[in-house]
């Protein structure tokens, strides 16, 4: 293999890559990306077994082509570092010549047959949405799923799609988000509902090109994968098995309470009602009434927060206690200037909601 | 068969049974010789055993001896100096009381006594062989009473059986006398075995007096208490934690001067090292309770160890709330190396100043050689030794190859831009200030965001999680105003400057025990903070751990947590504590319940509270491996100075080591010069 690459392209794509491999893995192989240059095209791959990821970077000039597997940190280092502005890749046994103007890198490859075999994508997508669109909805639920839950069903964001609409949603079982977004065509085949693991949205969240929010991701649901097609590049994850719980049922319906505020507002306000919380004291609590919302904290280490703050509020009066990071988590990602927070008592759950797009069940604490 | 007759028992055969209870071994015969002759008002006691106390015991005592015409008396049973109206009985403030001991002795030996008071001419004597009283007579003797106790049990074989040997019977005795001598710091002490003198205490101070009961090294580890209510006076010396032994060897209870055992105290006394020591090792302790003869009854036991107290809640409150209380204010770190030198060693005072001189002496050239990086910060300059964390390294430039540099000494400083090939210093402290920066990722909502944990969670992935080198020159700062908090080791242990040397800090003992004592001060405001569940986390449970959980729920709720039966063989949480929230709710509480099933769990209420809460600062505590930026480290070390006994964590475990600087000295063979 010899090839000849633009060390921009490489860069992005090898930068990406890092979040793919393996973090934890006895095989050495596993701490590689594989490059295959054919076709007038280098393809960079990486795997963690549970996902694969991989770049197709057509800024290359490929002189003979082949394979190989090098270690993805050193590899990233090396092209990182590098002052030029093209990068010469040339496999000689199992030794990798990694050429600048002035610097000459003989990297130790691993044999190519150690990487594990990679799912083809290339049936035609089932859901089709812009780049952007996706964007918000990551954006919008990611946050709430669970880090490392032994529910599995949590660790990931449950996607559905009916007609023109996607929707997701994510819980750690404290507060659940749920956003919807449009697709570029309605799907036509039935799709039913998959969880994706969360590692597989942020990469793809990575993947959109800020510049090129229009662009379409294409997105394909089988059995026990997920693909998406961004850009040059394809992400193909295995999907979270298990039940995602009944969302629907803990939307609340029965909220009788309603404030409406500016979004910037109510988050400065939380933001200064939180700075008095400690790890074992989070809550704040919130008083709502015709004359608006006063949020006070406590800490004995601390002292005493009070904020007042002027909203609109329909419903009798209620006395509430929030994690304020849990509504500082959904304010930062809604996008619109108004929001609506609807309530019912003191131990029911709260309903966070901006425009008809997205809405966040939050539990309340007990003070 | 002939039917078995129902006969009086002879008086010398009652005295027999009797003695039974009151003198099991010879210690029992030093103990109500030697309580004889303190009741007599003597200073100044020689206790000469030979062969373990079974040929031979004779106390000699300068007390106020007895009259010869009382001499019969005194070996007769129920007859005492000591009461005088009936009432008597119940204000004892003499150690003797029933008329009892010697009776019980001359009926199981050969006893004789010889006495003379002041103001008598001449010593009298008088024998008692198995009961047979002789006759007083004139003998030769010092103001004061001798009394030889010869053969033991000669005449009941089968208690003499049940003895041990002359070794074990003689340190029974030591111990016994130990005891007694304690809490006569004013009477001389003298025990001889075979001749030699194995124990001899001269008059002397309270405290000098209590620390003979401990060995030579633990002089220095221990703390004095003293207090007072109303009525009871509690004083005496307990240990610092690591004195702590497996037995209860060190520990001394006394009542109104009487050598006691009291599970009531000696409760109170282990509530008060609770956390401090590891469970099942007993405190070194000697404590003095002196209460109105009238508010205790000492007559429930035959060898009067055993007391009862009118108000026993509150002695214990007392004696847990001083000693706790002493403890509390106190530095227990214990020491790395056991330190055998006073405190206040002139050489090492003088090694303290010179060290601290050599420390502000200006160093000689700027460039120093300790310090390789070209790069160093200007401030470095005046302080070589020293790179300040607080100080943030120059920002790097994407070509700059002090890149590299920075990245793996500062990984878990970095994030990195998406898709952008440089990296970027994120501000050690998230934006959102609420987040304590102790609370490991994904702890803290405030600071979670789905960029957040991307690349900077998992530094390794490009720096093989090297230890961040920079850190490693802290260790010798010029001003301990500016000093850096501690530098981490193997992301497991701190190790910090103090005062006198360093401390070793195990990160996660401390935290749990920072944990601990907040979530102990928390509760006593009210149940804890508790986040409510959107679905209740169901988890299967056996019969056993539901009916269990039933009966744990009221202390449960106090702690945040709501947890109820679910089902025939199901149970579920429905909120959980706030702080807790890294932790499963539904595995935390089936932990807790297999706990209790397995009879692993303490079911009063106290006790039950105390685990539970060890559990969560446990499972919430930062844990050994986990990596901590200098900010964590400061805020974990500021927290320490305000938690207090933060030398043990729960477990009982140490915190902290401390190595002084005389340590080094020592090991660094420095003493000399
Ligand atoms: N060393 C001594 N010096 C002076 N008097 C003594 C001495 N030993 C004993 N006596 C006298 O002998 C009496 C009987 O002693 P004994 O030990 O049998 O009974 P006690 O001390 O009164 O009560 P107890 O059975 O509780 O010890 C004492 O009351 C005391 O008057
Ligand atoms: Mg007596």
């Amino acid at each position: 293999m010899k090839v000849i690459c633009n060390r921009g392209a490489l860069l992005n794509a090898l930068a990406v890559m890092g979040n793919a491999v393996s973090t934890r893995t006895p095989k050495p192989a596993l701490l590689c990306v594989k490059l295959s240059a054919q076709n007038d095209q280098l393809t960079v791959t990486a795997t963690d077994l549970e996902l694969a990821l991989e770049i197709f970077d057509n800024q290359v000039e490929i002189n003979q082509p082949g394979e190989c597997l090098l270690p993805v940190d050193k590899f990233y280092s090396i092209v990182r570092e590098s002052i030029d502005d093209t990068i010469s890749i040339e496999i000689e046994n199992t030794t990798a010549h990694i050429k600048g103007r002035d610097s000459h890198f003989k990297v130790f490859t691993q044999p190519v047959d150690e990487f594990p075999p990679i799912p083809e994508f290339t049936d035609k997508a089932d859901l089709q949405i812009q780049g952007g669109v996706l964007k918000r909805l990551i954006n919008q639920t990611l946050f709430a799923a669970a880090k490392e839950s032994s529910r599995y069903a949590f660790n990931g964001v449950l996607v559905s799609a009916a007609g023109k609409k996607v929707t997701l949603v994510s819980t750690d079982g404290r507060r659940l988000a749920l956003a919807k977004g449009d697709l570029v065509t309605a799907s036509d085949k039935k799709v039913g509902s998959a969880i994706i693991p969360c590692k597989a949205l942020q990469l793809v969240d990575k993947l959109i090109d800020n510049d090129q929010l229009e662009e379409v991701v294409s997105i394909q649901i089988r059995e026990n994968r997920v693909n998406f097609k961004v850009g040059n590049a394809t992400l193909t994850s295995s999907l979270i098995e298990g039940q995602f719980p009944p969302y629907e049922d803990v939307i609340p319906k029965d909220a009788d309470k309603k404030m409406s505020a500016n979004t910037a507002e109510f988050l400065s306000a939380i933001k200064r009602a939180a700075l008095l919380s400690t790890e074992e004291s989070k809550g704040v609590r919130m008083q709502f009434s015709k004359n608006g919302l006063i949020l006070t904290s406590r800490s004995p280490e601390a002292g005493e927060a009070t904020i007042n703050f002027p909203c609109k509020f329909e419903g009798d009066d209620v006395e509430i206690g929030f994690n304020p990071a849990f509504l500082v988590d959904t304010l930062k990602v809604v996008n619109s200037d108004e929001i609506s927070l609807e309530l019912s008592a003191a131990n029911r759950p709260g309903l966070v909601k901006s425009g008809s797009d997205f809405l966040y069940v939050i539990m309340p604490v007990n003070l | 068969m002939a039917l078995p007759r129902i006969l009086q028992l002879s008086a010398g055969l009652i005295n027999r049974i009797a003695a039974g209870e009151v003198i099991e071994r010879p210690a029992s015969v030093v103990k109500e010789l030697v309580e004889n002759a303190l009741d007599a008002g003597a200073s100044q006691i020689t206790v000469e055993i030979e062969d373990g106390g079974l040929s031979l015991i004779r106390i000699i005592d300068n007390g106020c001896g007895i009259e010869s015409s009382d001499l019969p008396l005194a070996f007769a049973s129920h007859a005492t100096s000591k009461l005088t109206s009936d009432d008597d009985l119940f204000r004892i403030a003499t150690m003797g009381f029933r008329g009892e001991a010697l009776a019980s002795i001359g009926a199981v030996a050969q006893a004789r006594i010889v006495s003379r008071t002041a103001t008598s001419q001449a010593a009298w004597e008088i024998y008692n062989r198995g009961g047979a009283i002789s006759d007083p007579q004139a003998a030769a003797g010092n103001t004061g009473t001798i009394i030889e106790v010869r053969n033991l049990f000669y005449n009941t074989p089968a208690r003499r059986k049940f003895l041990r040997g002359p070794g074990t019977e003689f340190s029974h005795i030591s111990e016994m006398v130990m005891r007694l001598a304690l809490s006569w710091p004013a009477v001389a002490f003298k025990l001889l075995h075979n001749q030699r003198t194995t124990l001899d205490l001269p008059a002397t101070t309270t405290e000098d007096r209590l620390l003979a009961a401990w060995p030579q090294d633990f002089r220095a580890l221990h703390l004095n208490v003293d207090t007072r209510d109303a009525e009871i006076h509690l004083r005496g010396i307990i240990g610092l934690p690591e004195l702590a032994r497996p037995t209860a060897k060190y520990q001394f209870l006394y009542l109104n001067g009487r050598s006691i055992r009291d599970k009531f105290i000696i409760h109170a006394l282990r509530e008060a090292y609770r956390g401090l020591t590891e469970p099942g090792r007993h405190p070194a302790a000697v404590l003095m309770i002196d209460i109105p003869p009238h508010d205790v009854d000492v007559n429930v036991h035959p060898t009067k160890t055993e007391v009862r107290f009118r108000d026993g809640g509150r002695i214990h409150g007392l004696v847990l709330s001083t000693v706790r209380e002493k403890l509390l204010g106190s530095d227990l770190t214990p020491h790395a190396v056991a330190r055998r030198d006073q405190p206040d060693d002139p050489q090492r005072q003088d090694m303290r100043s010179r060290l601290a001189d050599f420390f502000r002496q200006p160093p000689a050239t700027p460039a120093s050689p300790l310090v390789e990086t070209p790069q160093a910060d200007p401030n470095s300059a005046s302080a070589p030794f020293l790179i300040n964390p607080s100080i943030p390294p120059p920002a790097p430039t994407t070509a700059a190859p002090f890149n590299q540099n920075h990245e793996t000494r500062y990984p878990s400083l970095l994030t990195r831009q998406p898709g952008a090939d440089t990296f970027v210093h994120a501000p050690a402290i998230t934006a959102a200030p609420s987040s304590s920066p102790l609370t490991p990722p994904g702890i803290s909502p405030l600071s979670d965001s789905t960029t957040g944990q991307s690349v900077a969670e998992k530094p390794q992935s490009f720096d093989g999680g090297q230890q961040p080198a920079s850190r490693m020159q802290n260790i010798a700062a010029t001003d301990a105003n500016v000093a850096p908090p501690a530098i981490q080791l193997h992301n497991s242990y701190l190790v910090a400057q103090a005062d006198d040397g360093l401390v070793i800090i195990d990160q996660h003992a401390l935290h749990e025990r920072i944990m601990y004592e907040e979530l102990l001060a928390r509760i006593s405001r009210g149940p804890l903070e508790s986040q409510r569940l959107l679905i209740p986390q169901t988890f299967p449970a056996s019969q056993r751990q539901l009916d269990l959980l039933e009966q744990i729920q009221p202390l449960l709720l106090k702690l945040g947590i709501e947890a109820e039966r679910f089902g025939p063989s199901t149970g579920a949480v429905q909120a959980f504590p706030t702080f807790l929230q890294r932790l499963e709710p539904a595995t935390f509480v089936q932990e807790l319940l297999e706990r209790g099933e397995q009879e692993l769990l303490d079911l009063h209420e106290e006790e039950l509270l105390h685990e539970v809460l060890d559990m969560m600062a446990c499972k919430a505590a930062i844990k050994a491996g986990d990596p901590l930026s200098p900010t964590e480290i400061e805020a974990l070390l500021a927290r320490r100075e305000l938690v207090e006994r933060s030398s043990n964590c729960p477990h009982g475990r140490p915190t902290t080591l401390r190595l002084s600087l005389r340590d080094l000295e020592k090991q660094f063979k420095r003493t000399g010069f």
